[in-house]
């Protein structure tokens, strides 16, 4: 049984005939040890699907589905049990450390927090494991840390806090939103290091959402590849990066500066704009923007089977020997 | 990676006063009152109750700085004690205020929705009264006296803290690191007190500052319609009231009273106003 397993997932903005559907009958799972990631562009629903994991949607947005952690469904549960799953058994590591610390605690009060909360430890004794926490997210001069307040740290110190305070209680997921994404390049590939290392020590899973390719590239085992609220494509990362299969995952491949690969081509952008929630269209989202769209477009596609472990909606691709489903 | 910068203490340090001129004369205003008050307590120049009707209508003299009352009483010695129930009227009255203001207002921002509502609208309905009316009403309504003073003075004071501490707090809440530690597994009400009242800490002291010079004017109001403090125990809105029959015959009987209430009112404001800006990031860094 996978660590979280989420099975055709809405979220829902508003009630009766004016709701609008922002995520759309979404399924994935991720295991234990596992990496998978959520790729789309901003505004897809990526952000939503995480938080809507610990229910912690904003007000006004609802989730409808099933959303499963250790065979518990999650949607069911009271405030007060999702209270003492989060940050205990998930957490979750944010996009912006700048925001995402209280500016006026210390950083050692702030990270034993979650351990006084949900482990019931002393004072003495969380701050000790605080030390212990700094000391295995490679923060220099731990000791001191302890007593600074974030204004005083850089950027990469203060997401390696974010970091330790997710992991305090040691989670079994870890839910990272955008972790590198305020960071300076060299800083990102610490921080991408350090949470691979953390994965691969503590056998939680990650669920990681990125707009980055590259990122997705490195970190990812599986990816779901996510448009307008709705999953375009998913597979094994390698797959999905070597040989795309739906046009939007195509073209943001093509988006991604290549020189790196060999490449030395005009780099691509995607006409248009994401549609917004109000305005979506029957059928596929995205062939407003595609270059293969067809008649056969108005209709929303279905994901279908592309190679193992692989599935795409896409109307359009030419069909994969042996996979078809009848 | 740069290392950890020094601790924050020393960068408060570094809060020039002088950059800030009205913290440092409200803080010396302040300070030299409240210093009085503390003298009064152990010593007099005379003993402020003790009538000396050969001694009557003195002015100013270097005997009697402020000179005497209509009973021979030295001014300055009654100040000083009038201050120590100005003070303790001060004092008591922004407790109250600030405690149940403060409390209600983050209820509000943290529950939103219709209790926030709720609350706002009741604080509307009791900030449609001026601030002396209603605590005339409700020293009226429970008899005069220093108590009863506080009581209404801290609930006029309730309102406005509750709308200030509801409106920052609101604020915090949107920010990310309370959905930080809402993840974190925290409920409202420690997310409360933990993460949002410590953010807006620094506006409450502010504005318990500026309540305080109102409250010390609302008493002395109270005290000069005979709502207050009552008699002997001596009071600056009473000192005030009494000598009013005497404006011809020795004027400095009222303006001594008086300009120790705007002074000490002044010096409060200005406080207030300079904790403001100095504890506001965006006039330090302009500087």
């Amino acid at each position: 049984m996978p660590l979280l397993d989420v099975q055709n997932l809405f979220i829902r903005i508003g009630r009766g005939e004016s709701a609008i559907d922002v995520v759309r009958d979404i399924s994935f799972s991720v295991g234990s040890g596992e990496i998978v990631g959520i790729l789309g562009e901003s505004g897809c629903g990526k952000s939503l699907t995480a938080f809507s994991v610990l229910g912690l949607l904003p007000q006004g947005l609802s989730a409808a589905g099933q959303i499963k952690f250790d065979g518990r469904d999650l949607l069911s549960l009271g405030e007060q049990d999702l209270c003492a799953l989060r940050g205990n058994r998930i957490g979750m590591i944010f996009q912006e450390p700048a925001t995402a610390l209280n500016p006026v605690q210390t950083v050692g009060d702030q990270i034993a927090e979650p351990l006084r909360l949900h482990t019931g430890m002393g004072k003495r004794e969380a701050r000790a494991e605080t030390l212990h926490l700094l000391e295995r997210i490679h923060l220099p001069n731990p000791r001191a840390a302890l007593d600074v307040y974030p204004h005083q740290m850089s950027g990469g110190q203060r997401q390696r806090v974010v970091i330790a305070m997710a992991l305090a209680c040691r989670p079994s997921l870890l839910i990272a939103d955008e972790p590198t994404t305020a960071l300076d390049t060299t800083v990102q590939r610490q921080i991408l290091d350090l949470l691979l290392d953390l994965v691969d020590e503590t056998k939680s899973g990650l669920l990681l959402i990125t707009h980055d390719i590259g990122v997705m590239a490195e970190m990812t085992e599986r990816v779901l590849v996510m448009y307008g609220g709705v999953i375009v494509e998913s597979g094994p990362t390698e797959k999905i990066i070597t040989d795309p299969a739906h046009p939007y995952t195509r073209a943001l491949l093509r988006a991604v500066p290549q020189r790196a690969l060999g490449y030395d081509t005009w780099l691509e952008s995607i006409p248009g704009t994401v549609p917004a929630p109000s305005e979506r269209l029957r059928g596929c989202l995205f062939r407003s923007r595609c270059s293969l769209a067809g008649p056969e477009c108005e209709v929303q596609p279905d994901l279908i089977p592309r190679g193992p472990d692989r599935v795409a909606a896409c109307w359009r691709l030419p069909q994969v020997d042996g996979s078809v489903p009848a | 990676m740069t290392t950890i910068a020094e601790p924050a203490s020393e960068a408060r340090r570094r809060i020039r006063l002088f950059r800030y001129p009205g913290l440092t004369v409200g803080g010396a205003i302040v300070a030299t009152v409240v210093g009085a008050t503390l003298l009064s307590l152990v010593w007099t120049p005379y003993s402020p109750l003790t009538m000396n009707m050969r001694q009557r209508f003195q002015g100013p003299s270097l005997a009697h700085i402020f000179g005497t009352d209509q009973f021979g009483r030295d001014v300055l010695s009654l100040l000083m004690v009038g201050a120590q129930n100005s003070l303790a009227v001060g004092i008591v009255a922004v407790a109250i205020g600030l405690a149940v203001g403060t409390a209600l207002g983050l209820f509000a921002a943290a529950r939103r929705g219709w209790v926030d509502e709720a609350v706002m609208r009741v604080c509307d309905f009791l900030f449609a009264f001026p601030a002396v009316l209603s605590a005339v009403m409700l020293a009226a309504a429970l008899g005069p006296g220093t108590g009863n003073a506080m009581l209404a003075i801290g609930f006029y004071n309730i309102p406005i803290f509750a709308r200030i501490a509801r409106g920052a707090a609101k604020g915090v809440w949107v920010r990310e690191f309370i959905y930080a530690a809402r993840t974190a597994g925290k409920g409202a009400v420690r997310i409360s007190l933990e993460h949002v009242l410590p953010n807006i800490l620094n506006i409450i002291v502010v504005q318990a500052t500026i309540s305080f010079a109102t409250a010390i004017l609302a008493e002395a109001a109270l005290s000069y319609l005979g709502l207050g403090t009552q008699p002997p125990a001596p009071s600056w809105g009473r000192m005030l009231h009494e000598s009013q029959v005497f404006l011809s015959r020795a004027p400095y009987l009222s303006i001594f009273p008086g300009l120790i209430i705007v002074l000490t009112v002044l010096g409060l404001n200005l406080l207030g106003d300079g904790m403001r800006d100095a504890l506001d990031p965006r006039h330090a860094q302009g500087r």
